[in-house]
């Protein structure tokens, strides 16, 4: 109940988890006077879940959001405690890097940032209302009666909105972490109209470190050196990761009970994302695996607490105890914190435009696991992407969106508000249809100069980036206008990889574009003393070696561009199309796509369907 | 969509013609033009059943017959349909046709109730080509092909290797997304293995190509031999007194260019028969220049000798043009006239058959011979055979894919592979009529004459 009328801002952030964060960080830094509501400030940028940052694709987007000047990367570097970079040896486009990080330095390094940014400011309240008129925000309202005028409203709620724990028989309405539910914004969101749906999601128990037997666990050690997101300079890596394995018993321990887990016994309603499964789902869905895996992960160097990535769980504590114990190593496992499951109530995305504003509600914008997503790279990617529209917006321009074929950020957010989702979210390399242009070594060279452009990346670090981008393309052209000479050496090398021998020279380019021949090869042979970087040296391998790919790529691009502009009148009516199926004609009247492009991408459209489109165009002109 | 109308059946005389009506307004339509015998029983307007009963037009009553109705979705095209029977006189059909049209139906286009099948999703498009294919087919061969592909066959087929390819992309993407996963992985060499599986699939189903052409198209086939060895004698043989003359395609004139016959369950066209009739009498007209012309343009080639001369400059002369245009392998020689002598010349090609054009012996053996050099003896009765050209070719772009794939594999990353992957699985798509865009469904409807 608003009471009094406090300060008028530009834009409101609710919540300051890591899609919150980055909004409030792009909207301030862009200008507009913004304020980040939290419900406690001693958990902003929280981990409730894994202690890491990045993975496959998730890598991807964090390298995209350092590029367009977001602060998850630079985070992320500045607490790390290992980093791995994962399918190194399955192919340029799918390396992805994963760094575990210090969870609580994290906070503190985003918090002090938060504050020590201009235009921002950050308030411990609970926002329990989101004021509209005439279908536009016009602020917020907070529970101890503030009044916030706001010409923008960014909702990031996360697990807190309407949030329930679940551990066993036990449930109890609470947000993440043990804090507070944020209830009566639920009512808000439900009378402005939005709608609304509930998922589920999970995490799994900490325990002591001096409780594990690290003898009987498998170590893992980060990559030397060390890859930074954004490509900074290496750090060294500080502490290890540990691999155990399940077994018969505790797969036997989790079928004797699973009865009393709420995903089996009907007390829990949302939906769970089918990609992060809890340790009772994977032992039902592949009964004949013998064992799965459990990463044994640090929180911090300044804590004993270790997460067991792999065995989230909402079976009873007691159970829980039971099948960690079971497991090699961590026979005496003390715990610190119960795995549990969380439902909370989050938007469907499909009322949301490609700038995460909602369709019917102007100045309103979801972001993070709101808009139906999961993990913290996925909301830090939207979030960045809200704060930057709804700041545009303050300044009366043009919304910014990026397309598929520039972006795995294009990708999320297309994804979500064209294809919807009835599960949590997670990035994969395997949503992009453009794989091959979207890697993580050339995120810059696709983003940096947007970010510039807002107003996000300084002057500095632009220079610095054209400068990266010069010797890369001087790499290249010496690759593609260098030989190297006919020698024993290259023929003996030829024999080696399986080629005849030539008894002749080569373009390195061309000896490049061979299968099994490496850039490291064409150094050693032709003897070249000059400096090189090694991540440039690395992307120039990339470009040349996989320069087919990529053209056809590209060419996929362009031919996806005139789908793209192949516009769905406004005015039609779906349902009036003869020849349409009965699904695809409701789903094409409701969601309304722009263009053939958007429309191929809706799920219940099929290909069908779509040369019926077509065949409707071109008889309508 | 508009109402369409079409006569079904082939214009001229017979004993039923069929007017066909497609689209939302088929039934009141048809209501005007025809009276029931008992109005009662055609009020309810059952799915399927024959109502008996006449024809009129704004003049009045002009012949009796029968009129079935189909509810949508339950007909051909998807739409509700109303099919007339009338008398098959070419004047009372057009004056059936007239009065549907003037009713306020618009005369179909060519291939336009297959289409709408198509697009309301009662087909897919390798059954619409099929029902082409049993339209145009001219071999029991080829009809008892498209028949069974009309049933979806083909598309069962190639749905089938494409979920196969589709769980490969997902496996390698698995394996991609989740490499932490030990339960995800699979391994490189099982991949590889399975894509070679596949490939050897499509490459098998590609490979019936060029026996399904022949079924459907025919084999563009040049007889030569010096004169009098007996080219004519043979022409008749396959053609003449068979009595399996197909088509006269540019007329009935000494002018003729092309014959389709049959020969066996193979369709020939063979091109210059006027030539070779008159080379009989006048010798001098079919010079080697000629030969050579014919011999270029053609995949197969009957090169006839006789065996009762042997082989003179004349027959080293032609045996020199076939090796020289590389045509060898596609060249079926024939020694002629085994009934007047058994002396066998020796020849440099390993498809050889005696006969005799005369008596009729060996023809069978010519027929085996050529059905074996087009592809039969690798076709079981089971298998699929792909008659059609654009779906031929985009097997083979698919099958190409999947290499790249492999090769992808062994040389490059599993990133790539998974893109190969899926240029397969979209070339598969495409073969079926899973993705289609606008011009390639109209290209194909535009094959199909009126009334289907």
């Amino acid at each position: 109940m608003q009471k009094y009328v406090s300060e008028e801002l530009d834009i409101a952030v609710i919540g300051a988890g890591h899609a919150g964060l980055e909004a409030a960080f792009a909207a301030a830094r862009m200008g507009a006077k913004t304020a980040l509501f939290t419900l406690t400030l001693d958990l902003v940028g929280n981990m409730p879940c894994n202690p890491s940052i990045g993975g496959t694709g998730k890598g991807h987007l964090v390298f995209e959001i350092d590029a367009l000047g977001g602060e998850m990367g630079k985070a992320a570097n500045h607490v790390m405690l290992q980093s791995r970079m994962l399918n190194a040896s399955k192919g340029p486009a799918v390396r992805s890097l994963r760094m575990q990080s210090d969870r609580v330095r994290y906070r503190d390094y985003m918090k002090q940032a938060v504050e020590a940014t201009p235009n921002l400011m950050l308030k411990q309240c609970e926002v329990t209302e989101i004021v509209t008129e005439d279908n536009t925000v016009k602020g917020v309202v907070t529970s101890f009666g503030a009044f916030y005028p706001a010409k923008c409203v960014i909702i990031a709620t996360g697990t807190s909105l309407g949030g329930r724990i679940i551990v066993g028989e036990e449930a109890y309405e609470s947000g993440p972490d043990n804090t507070l539910p944020a209830n009566r914004l639920v009512k808000s969101l439900q009378d402005i109209g939005v709608k609304l749906v509930r998922f589920k999601t999970g995490t799994p128990p900490r325990i002591h470190a001096d409780s594990i037997d690290y003898s009987k666990l498998e170590r893992q050690d980060g990559d030397d050196p060390a890859v930074m997101f954004g490509f900074y300079p290496s750090k060294p890596n500080l502490m290890p990761c540990y691999v155990a394995y399940t077994n018969q018993k505790t797969h036997q321990i989790i079928r004797d009970n699973l009865s009393r887990s709420p995903l089996y016994s009907g007390v829990i309603h949302g939906t769970g994302p089918r990609y992060c499964p809890s340790i009772e789902d994977k032992v039902v869905r592949f009964a004949d695996k013998e064992r799965h895996q459990i990463f044994v992960e640090p929180m911090g160097l300044d804590t004993k607490e270790v997460y067991l990535q792999g065995l989230s769980s909402s079976l009873p504590e007691e159970v829980q105890l039971q099948l960690v114990h079971s497991i090699e190593g961590l026979e005496n496992a003390v715990f610190m914190r119960t795995a549990y499951a969380i439902e909370y109530d989050c938007c469907d995305p499909l009322q949301l435009t490609n700038s995460l504003e909602f369709r019917h509600i102007n100045g309103l914008y979801g972001a993070g696991q709101f808009n139906g997503s999961s993990g913290y790279e996925e909301a830090a990617a939207q979030g960045l992407i809200a704060g930057i529209n709804a700041a545009l917006k303050v300044q009366g321009k043009d919304p910014f969106v990026l397309l598929r074929s520039e972006s795995y950020i294009g990708t999320l957010i297309d994804d979500l508000v064209t294809k919807g989702t009835n599960e949590p979210y997670r990035m994969m390399t395997s949503r992009s249809e453009y794989r091959l242009l979207l890697r993580q070594d050339n995120a810059q060279t696709r983003l940096l100069p947007k970010g510039y452009e807002l107003g996000l990346i300084s002057e500095e670090r632009y220079n610095e980036f054209l400068k990266t981008e010069s010797a890369l393309e001087e790499i290249i052209y010496n690759l593609e206008h260098e030989s190297i000479k006919a020698s024993k050496a290259l023929d003996d090398l030829y024999e080696e990889r399986g080629f005849a021998r030539t008894g002749a020279g080569i373009v390195k380019a061309e000896f490049l574009r061979r299968p099994n021949i490496f850039i490291s090869d064409i150094i050693a042979l032709s003897g070249d003393e000059r400096e090189y970087d090694d991540i440039l040296l690395s992307r120039a391998e990339t470009e040349i070696k996989y320069s087919g790919y990529i053209k056809r790529q590209l060419a996929e691009v362009e031919r996806f561009a005139k789908l793209e502009e192949k516009q769905l009148p406004p005015d039609i009516d779906y349902t009036q199309i003869k020849g349409l199926r009965l699904e695809a004609g409701q789903k094409l009247q409701k969601l309304r796509p722009e263009n053939i492009g958007r429309a191929s991408r809706i799920s219940g459209v099929s290909p069908s369907d779509i040369s019926v489109l077509l065949i409707y165009l071109s008889q309508r002109k | 969509m508009s109402t369409i109308a079409a006569i079904g059946t082939p214009q001229g005389k017979g004993g039923v013609a069929l007017i066909r009506i497609s689209g939302e307004d088929a039934f009141s339509i048809a209501e005007k033009l025809f009276i029931p015998a008992s109005a009662s029983r055609f009020a309810q307007k059952l799915h399927g059943v024959t109502y008996y009963g006449s024809f009129c037009d704004e003049s009045g009553v002009f012949d009796d017959g029968m009129c079935v109705l189909f509810h949508s979705p339950r007909s051909f095209t998807g739409e509700c349909v109303a099919e007339l029977y009338c008398h098959g006189g070419l004047l009372v059909t057009q004056k059936l046709l007239a009065a549907a049209l003037k009713n306020g139906a618009s005369m179909a286009l060519p291939g336009e109730f297959t289409r709408r099948a198509f697009i309301n999703g009662k087909i897919t498009l390798t059954q619409a080509e099929a029902i082409g294919g049993i339209i145009d087919s001219k071999t029991e061969k080829h009809l008892s092909i498209a028949s069974k592909q009309a049933n979806g066959s083909l598309s069962r087929a190639l749905g089938e290797i494409y979920d196969d390819l589709k769980l490969l992309a997902a496996s390698v993407y698995a394996y991609i997304d989740y490499p932490d996963e030990d339960m995800t992985d699979v391994s490189v060499p099982e991949m590889r293995s399975r894509l070679v599986a596949v490939k050897d699939k499509l490459n098998r189903l590609a490979g019936t190509h060029t026996y399904g052409k022949a079924i459907s198209e025919g084999i563009p086939t040049a007889i030569v031999g010096k004169p009098n060895t007996g080219k004519s004698s043979l022409l008749n043989r396959l053609c003449g007194e068979e009595r399996a003359i197909v088509t006269d395609i540019a007329g009935t004139t000494r002018d003729i260019v092309t014959e389709t016959v049959r020969l066996g369950d193979l369709l020939l066209r063979l091109s210059d028969t006027a030539g070779i009739r008159e080379s009989e009498d006048t010798v001098e007209k079919i010079g080697i220049e000629k030969s050579k012309q014919a011999i270029n343009t053609a995949e197969l080639i009957l090169a006839v000798f006789d065996a009762s001369r042997g082989v003179d400059d004349d027959d080293n002369a032609l045996i020199n043009a076939i090796l020289q245009s590389n045509k060898a392998d596609s060249t079926l020689c024939i020694i002629n006239k085994t009934d007047i002598s058994a002396e066998i010349p020796v020849l440099p090609f390993k498809n050889t058959v005696f006969i005799s054009a005369k008596s009729g012996d060996g023809i069978e053996d010519l027929v085996t011979a050529v059905a074996q050099m087009f592809g039969a003896g690798n076709i079981n009765e089971s298998d699929e055979i792909v008659v059609n050209a654009r779906q031929c070719a985009a097997i083979v772009n698919a099958a190409g894919a999947v290499e790249s794939a492999v090769n992808a594999l062994n040389g490059f990353t599993q990133d790539v592979a998974g893109m190969d992957i899926e240029l397969a699985l979209s070339a598969l798509a495409e073969a079926d009529g899973r993705t289609v865009s606008e011009d390639i469904v109209n290209e194909i409807f535009s094959h199909f004459c009126v009334g289907k």
